[in-house]
């Protein structure tokens, strides 16, 4: 073995993922080859310390609640949905979560406003001239857009891809960025329609 | 695995059909994994909660995309912490040092705490100073022992990329642990100069 071929090895050799006899017999004959792996054994064992300092940490009980009340508004919205809108309400459900949370945590969070038009049936400008708004889209086939008349709506930040979900064109290069949406709620805190602001 | 226990993937189709105790095994499973990752990549304390819970509601939203022809679910959800991660970093690049996150030190004596307590930072030093990609990779195949094809799924690229980034990492790691910006500790005092010697 050379010592190119040493460097190959080297790393699952100090990790003891594999037991090169030729490998370690080439450590006797070249000290820089022995040095390395001394190295690399080194390194191997202080990453093995983090790693095991690590090992009994869980998040903290209150994530796994958060999450467990996320999941149950999705899947009530799931079961009500018809097919289309599974998705969107899943989203949905997991946006309303975040905001929560956010609201929780910050006690500056945007303050519910009336419904409007909630049937309008094309693009709109919204209350703030330089926004652009689609319609209102339902989340549940049967719903009567225009009985949410009055109801809260919030201002929300979605994943990009809930666009697509819609029929909507989405810019794959922003994929990434989340898409503002005002959302109406139901007399039940739970997501009815949504629309999306530019 | 308890070959009796559903795998990752059957519960995940549970899951997805509103099966709440399968979210909750999935996530008893993965979170302390999905945790840890963030935090080796952040070091800290507030993005590892927050990147915890949008990994879970990603899944909830997303979990129909996973492919396990692409990776396991382990490594769709590392997919997904890293970029939860990696947008928190960047918005921590504005601010001042990421907070500091207590980890248990199980040693009974003081001194031996001490050390051990200072190689742990300075391990955890040694990582957080390296560049993202050559972080990510430590992270997830030396501190959470995944092979190359895993986290290759993880990272969305090549096994030959993940290979060639750890190579350069460990090289990095080794140089910072034995006097760079990570030094001094116990461990980089037992690493010696690789000089060639032929």
């Amino acid at each position: 073995m050379n010592c190119r071929e040493f460097d190959d090895v080297v790393f699952e050799l100090a990790r003891g993922w594999v037991a090169d006899g030729a490998a370690l017999a080439h450590t006797d004959a070249c000290s820089r080859c022995a040095v390395r792996l001394a190295n690399e054994r080194d390194v191997a064992a202080a990453l093995r310390i983090l790693a095991t300092s690590s090992q009994s940490l869980e998040a903290p009980a209150r994530v796994e609640r958060m999450l467990l009340a996320a999941f149950r508004r999705g899947a009530r919205a799931q079961s009500a949905a018809k097919s289309g809108a599974l998705w969107p309400a899943w989203g949905i459900a997991a946006a309303l979560a975040v905001l929560a949370v956010a609201a929780a945590l910050q006690p500056r969070a945007p303050a519910p406003v009336a419904i409007d038009n909630v049937a309008a049936s094309q693009a709109v400008e919204s209350a703030d001239s330089s926004e652009v708004a689609t319609q209102y889209f339902a989340l549940e086939q049967d719903t009567d857009l225009s009985a949410l008349e009055g109801a809260p709506v919030v201002r929300m930040k979605l994943p990009r891809t809930v666009l697509t979900t819609f029929g909507l064109p989405m810019n794959p290069e922003r994929a990434e960025e989340p898409v503002q949406a005002d959302v109406v709620l139901g007399p039940d805190g739970f997501a009815r329609a949504v629309r999306f602001v530019n | 695995m308890d070959p009796q226990l559903p795998s990752d993937e059957e519960l995940l189709q549970q899951m997805l059909s509103g099966q709440e105790e399968a979210f909750v095994e999935i996530y008893r499973r993965r979170q302390a994994g999905v945790l840890r990752f963030a935090l080796h990549m952040s070091g800290s304390a507030a993005t590892v909660e927050d990147v915890t819970q949008e990994v879970f509601l990603a899944l909830m939203r997303d979990g129909v995309k996973f492919d396990p022809r692409r990776g396991s679910l382990g490594a769709f959800l590392y997919g997904i912490a890293r970029n939860h991660v990696l947008r928190s970093l960047d918005r921590q690049a504005d601010r001042s040092s990421p907070a500091e996150v207590e980890l248990a030190a199980p040693d009974a004596d003081p001194l031996g705490r001490l050390t051990r307590r200072e190689t742990i930072e300075t391990v955890r030093a040694a990582v957080l100073s390296l560049p993202v990609h050559y972080r990510e990779v430590v992270v997830l195949c030396e501190l959470h022992e995944l092979d190359y094809a895993q986290a290759a799924a993880a990272l969305g690229c090549a096994l030959g990329t993940v290979r060639s980034r750890l190579h350069r990492a460990r090289g990095m790691l080794a140089e910072r642990l034995r006097g760079g910006t990570a030094a001094p500790s116990v461990v980089a005092g037992q690493i010696k100069p690789a000089g060639c010697s032929i």
